[in-house]
């Protein structure tokens, strides 16, 4: 999850920096703020927190390590998942069609993977 | 782990579930008319992922591992008043009551203010510099 947050890393600031360049509208258009916002909040941000927390929080105990790891595997592949879908989606979404599918099914990814996770850290407060 | 830390890390993991299915339903909201109310939830989804999630986790986490001067870590009713604050804040500025967002940055500063001191004189040497 901490390497993905970093890639998510560059393709924020890569946007970010299209956005200062003359295709600044082809950005806007392809890529509309809230996409650009989530980029940073959800595949920087929320990603490398819950990484580091899935890393730093105490284990479980009596040999059970931090718990299923690929339990994790999962919440980090809905994430990441869920995240380009909602990006692919974002731009068209009102209009209909594929774009509010992938738009719709990227939401609902997102939320079941951030439940998931949640839940599988909340265990570890002990 | 302390209970305090705990306690304030579950419930900015509680946030965060909170933000991610206010922002679900947001989405819903762009492609569903009927579902037009939940562009009301922006408020909720903005303050619980940006205070309630991110900020509460990382005041829980950084109470927790912060150095402890005296081998204590002091003020815990101070982190548990602050971190009432804030999600309390986090939920009336979710409601659209504005004066939840000043409760919400008071309880920010009370929360922080229980790690004064922990950074204010080195415990022990880092390993790597012995």
């Amino acid at each position: 999850m901490i390497r993905a947050a970093l890639a998510w890393m560059v393709v924020g600031a890569a946007l970010s920096i299209a956005a200062a360049t003359p295709w600044a509208v082809v950005i806007a258009e392809g890529f509309p703020w809230p996409a650009r916002l989530h980029v940073w909040t959800i595949g920087w941000l929320t990603q490398l927190i819950l990484g580091v927390a899935w890393w730093l929080l105490p284990t479980l105990g009596r040999g059970l390590g931090r718990g299923p790891e690929s339990a994790m595997g999962v919440a980090g592949l809905l994430l990441n998942l869920g995240l380009i879908l909602r990006l692919a989606g974002e731009a068209r979404a009102g209009e209909g069609g594929w774009a509010a599918t992938a738009y719709l099914a990227g939401a609902t990814l997102l939320a079941l993977a951030s439940t998931l996770a949640a839940g599988l850290l909340v265990r570890r407060l002990r | 782990m302390p209970p305090a830390a705990r306690l304030l890390v579950a419930a900015a993991l509680a946030e965060l579930v909170v933000a991610a299915w206010a922002g679900w339903a947001m989405a819903v909201a762009r492609v569903a008319p009927s579902m037009a109310w939940a562009h009301g939830l922006r408020a909720l989804h903005t303050e619980a992922a940006l205070v309630g999630a991110w900020t509460g986790l990382a005041l829980g986490i950084a109470w927790w591992i912060f150095p402890r001067p005296g081998g204590k870590r002091r003020y815990a009713a101070v982190l548990l008043a602050g971190g009432a604050l804030l999600h309390i804040g986090v939920w009336l500025a979710g409601g659209g009551i504005r004066a939840g967002q000043a409760l919400a940055a008071v309880g920010l500063i009370v929360a922080a203010a229980s790690l004064v001191g922990r950074l204010a004189r080195p415990v022990a040497p880092a390993p790597h510099s012995r």
